[in-house]
């Protein structure tokens, strides 16, 4: 099976089948026929679709003679390697419940690195150790989270308490100045942002009860800073390691994790947060100007704008992927597949579940970007036996200015539309990532670099991300509208704060009047502070 | 607002060298580390094991479609996209009364849907044009 044509032969069978499997499956949902959409419609497209993508895939390669590209398999070792490491990973998962998750973490972490190359005892019980104790204290003491403790639980209530009281000691004595609430926010938002699927919006919630314990001031610039340094912290990993922090950060993982390959992190990185900074500025000044006059055009959206603008982004995406276009198509609906399973948003009828009750609550879109991106990267590695993720050396610490000059049109234009969109409630930065890629690519004089390691293409995604938030203020202050669940966290950590609803909602009787209203104006004036 | 950006640019330029260095990590030491953070990743979502066994399962469905040279940012746009295409879809519906006419007869929906229409007619024509096998251009991977 080294053959491009017969594992296309052997992939479009078995997508076909599964197609197959979902319509069969999608006749047996039961529903009301006096629905707009009958329940079975969806998962009968979706089958459809997966079918068709299966079934041209397998012809387009029964019938492709000519040159054939090898696909690059593992060796027998190789194959050895992964599984172990599969099956580790699955043993790591199936004991945490009884054990205790900083124990079968510092397992895990010990046996995986002995596994990988035996001379590095010591390093192995050094990270087992360290990893089981990080895990416990900053996510089960200090952010609370409920991992299981396992036979931990009683013994850490009194052995570790005088731990916690220094802690808690170094933590009054840092209680100064705003300045430095920020640099915590900022580095602990970076931190928090690093973890796979822990986002802006879960950083902001974890997060949310220390900024509460500060001066209500210190606590909102602690929490601006959270939200952009968490963002930040997802592209540092989409670039260093190829794992997005969160599904917008994923086009920064095209060019910005081939950049690090050719010996480019810090220019990659550089740029993000340069890109990231002007986009910041620009749409904080579209902020300042505009906010009244667009918040009524955010007002004209409705249901099937949304739906259109989905879609839109949707076929930009399949149509990115270029020749592979059935591939692309194929992907699409694997993924489509995935998140029909569970309910119905709007009946609630449970749904392609094959009466397993986890599959009840649906499969979350997070772990799915986690699986992809971070798991199947680690497998890459696993199977090559690799001492480092990649063999260059670093040259370029910093981006040089002809770089920066040549990023200038990405930032200015990845702001706008990153700005634009993200006054519409509901439109995830995700989309406007892969919206600003996609035009800059199109737009660019040397689209051939793109996926190459094109330094635009990390300029683009990072600046529409930053940009998206700024626009997302508009509805915020304007109506007291959230756009999406990082700035609904953010909202009720700023009302917990002080910053009350009512004022929102008086904001909206003046701007609606038609007034460029003064409220709507402070409320700009107080973001920018 | 502002000032959290500005710090985030003074902090992280010099950090930049640091961050990057996490790539000089072995991977031996460096592998285990990300699929922890990807296990409290994918555990912290809603606390839940079943979410684990998700990403692993993915995991191994990402290697193979990336092995195959299939493209993976679709799949995660969809699956992202997915709970709100469709909830959104059901409310037009319900607005028209099961026309599908509503995403064209309205300017903005026209406009995005005539530019989304014309997106898959140009990859289609490219598609016809060209015999090449299909191979993502924009695999991040080799």
């Amino acid at each position: 099976m080294r053959s491009q044509r017969k594992c296309d032969l052997a992939a479009g069978v078995f997508i076909a089948l599964l197609g197959a499997v979902v319509i069969l499956a999608a006749s047996q949902i039961r529903g009301d026929v006096e629905e707009r959409l009958p329940p079975r419609t969806l998962p009968y497209a979706v089958g459809f679709m997966t079918l068709a993508g299966g079934l041209g895939l397998a012809v387009k390669a029964y019938r492709f003679h000519g040159e054939d590209p090898r696909i690059q398999w593992p060796e027998t070792d190789g194959w050895v390697r992964i599984g172990v490491n599969l099956l580790l990973l699955a043993l790591f998962t199936a004991i945490m419940d009884p054990l205790g998750m900083p124990i079968t973490t510092g397992l895990y972490v010990a046996g995986a690195i002995w596994y990988m190359d035996r001379k590095r005892v010591v390093a192995a019980l050094l990270a087992g150790a360290g990893s089981a104790l990080v895990v416990y204290y900053l996510f089960i003491r200090l952010l609370e989270l409920t991992f299981p403790l396992g036979p931990l639980g009683r013994l850490g209530e009194t052995v570790l308490f005088s731990w916690d009281l220094l802690l808690a000691g170094f933590a009054d004595a840092l209680t100064w100045t705003n300045l430095l609430w920020a640099l915590v926010g900022c580095l602990v938002g970076t931190l928090i942002g690093v973890l796979p699927g822990i986002g802006p919006s879960a950083g902001i919630a974890i997060l949310l009860p220390i900024t509460t314990m500060i001066p209500p001031t210190s606590g909102i610039i602690m929490m601006a800073a959270i939200y952009y340094g968490a963002m930040y912290g997802g592209s540092t990993t989409a670039i260093v390691v190829n794992i997005p922090g969160e599904a917008s950060s994923v086009p920064t993982c095209i060019d910005g994790y081939e950049m690090a390959k050719q010996g480019r992190a810090g220019a990659a990185l550089g740029i993000s947060a340069i890109s990231s900074f002007v986009a910041g500025t620009l749409g904080l000044v579209g902020l300042t100007f505009f906010a009244p006059l667009l918040a009524n055009v955010a007002l004209a959206f409705g249901p099937p704008e949304y739906f259109a603008l989905m879609f839109m982004g949707l076929s930009l995406v399949i149509s990115l992927s270029g020749r592979a276009l059935l591939k692309g198509m194929i992907a699409t609906s694997i993924g489509l597949l995935a998140s029909l399973i569970g309910r119905n948003p709007l009946t609630g009828a449970a749904r392609l579940t094959f009466g397993v009750v986890d599959l009840m609550a649906g499969i979350n879109f997070i772990s799915i970007i986690i699986g992809l991106f971070a798991v199947s990267e680690v497998m890459i590695n696993v199977e090559k036996a690799a001492a480092h993720i990649y063999g260059t050396k670093f040259h370029g610490w910093m981006p040089t200015w002809a770089e920066i000059r040549r990023c200038a049109g990405a930032m200015v234009r990845s702001s706008g539309i990153g700005f634009f969109l993200g006054l519409l409630p509901g439109c995830a930065p995700a989309v406007t990532t892969f919206i600003a890629y996609d035009v800059e690519k199109r737009v660019s004089k040397h689209f051939e670099r793109f996926g190459k390691g094109a330094i635009e293409g990390v300029a683009a995604p990072e600046g529409a991300n930053n940009a998206t938030s700024s626009g997302g203020f508009v509805p915020l202050f304007a109506f007291g509208l959230p756009t999406g669940p990082a700035l609904a966290v953010l909202l009720g950590g700023l009302m917990s704060t002080g910053f009350s609803r009512a004022r929102c909602s008086s904001r909206r009787t003046r701007s609606s009047s038609g007034r460029s209203s003064p409220a709507c104006i402070s409320g700009t004036l107080s973001s920018w502070c | 607002m502002y000032i959290g950006n500005v710090i985030l640019l003074v902090l992280n330029l010099p950090l930049v060298g640091f961050w990057a260095r996490i790539a000089l990590i072995p991977f031996p030491i460096l592998g285990p580390l990300i699929i922890l953070c990807s296990v409290i990743g994918a555990y912290s979502i809603r606390f839940m094991l079943f979410d684990v066994w998700v990403a692993l399962l993915f995991g191994v469905v990402g290697y193979l479609l990336r092995k195959l040279h299939f493209p993976v940012a679709p799949l995660v746009l969809a699956s992202v996209l997915s709970q709100m295409l469709e909830t959104s879809l059901q409310q037009s519906l319900l607005i028209s009364q099961g026309s599908w006419l509503i995403f064209f007869n309205r300017p903005i929906a026209g406009f995005f849907m005539a530019l989304a229409i014309a997106s898959i007619a140009r990859g289609i024509w490219l598609q016809v044009r060209s015999h090449a096998p299909e191979v993502a251009i924009d695999d991040a991977d080799e």
